[in-house]
């Protein structure tokens, strides 16, 4: 089995600690990104406290004609680059779940847990919108895992603790500027 | 054992080779379908590598199968 390198990009300027491909690979592109018109969309979380989005066609990355527009992509550049305004991101996750479309969470150095709405459209609206700031570990955030079961429900780790009852984020994905109620819901063991 | 899996480089259009960032691979996730692979680095690097063959299109079959398991010594 052969791969071929097709796409090589330069956006973080420390080590790169995760990477994430989206769960809804090509011939599902309803419930990709709706900033990504391709139909693979990764993310990757980095040291630099930044998170980038990449997206590629498989079909046309490994085609022999298509095989060598490395120096081509890198004109591009990456789907959506956005900083996290925090320390380090440990891991990321993806919401898999239909009608969410494109949100990530994000695990922090500090200690937070950020969800993120990635921004449709094309060109300078492409943005990351902060949903959540979720706070409760006292140590670094070293995962998390958005619940395959449930949409409103991450489950993270730290350094010190894996919290449980998990993190329950308020009334689905409609909470903006909801901290309080977060930090409430988490100090009270959840639901 | 399986041999490692080889990553080409792709060839540019003006001929020269594509150099894969010689910096240690500290992240890897494998699309959901297997055709693409990222590879994250420590220089802070992001590779996206796509498989050349076919090959992935045996593998809902593979999955779908059920593992065959030898019958072990209390099997009758």
């Amino acid at each position: 089995m052969d791969w071929r390198l097709a796409h090589v990009y330069r956006e973080h300027t420390k080590r790169v600690g995760h990477v994430l491909w989206h769960p809804t690979a090509a011939g599902t592109p309803a419930r990709a990104p709706p900033c990504a018109a391709a139909a693979y969309v990764a993310a990757s979380a980095s040291d630099d406290a930044r998170v980038c989005l990449y997206a590629a066609n498989a079909s046309a990355a490994a085609s022999t004609a298509a095989a060598s527009t490395v120096e081509e992509v890198q004109r591009v550049g990456c789907l959506l680059s956005f900083s996290t305004e925090g320390k380090s991101v440990s891991q990321l996750s993806w919401c898999a779940h239909a009608g969410s479309r494109a949100h990530l969470a994000t695990a922090h150095a500090d200690g937070g847990v950020k969800v993120w709405a990635l921004g449709g459209g094309g060109g300078p609206q492409r943005a990351a919108t902060l949903l959540a700031h979720l706070r409760g570990h006292s140590g670094r955030v070293l995962c998390v895992s958005w619940s395959l079961t449930d949409p409103d429900v991450l489950y993270t780790g730290a350094s010190l603790s894996v919290q449980f009852p998990p993190l329950r984020m308020a009334c689905s994905f409609s909470f903006n500027a909801q901290n309080l109620l977060l930090q409430q819901r988490f100090g009270g063991g959840g639901s | 054992m399986d041999k490692p899996i080889p990553l080409l480089p792709s060839r540019g259009t003006t001929g020269q080779p594509a150099t894969a960032a010689a910096a240690a691979a500290t992240a890897l996730d494998v699309a959901p379908d297997g055709a693409m692979l990222a590879v994250g680095t420590a220089d802070g690097s992001v590779e996206l590598y796509a498989r050349c063959s076919g090959m992935f299109s045996n593998r809902a079959i593979y999955l779908a199968s059920p593992p065959v398991l030898a019958p072990g010594p209390d099997d009758s």
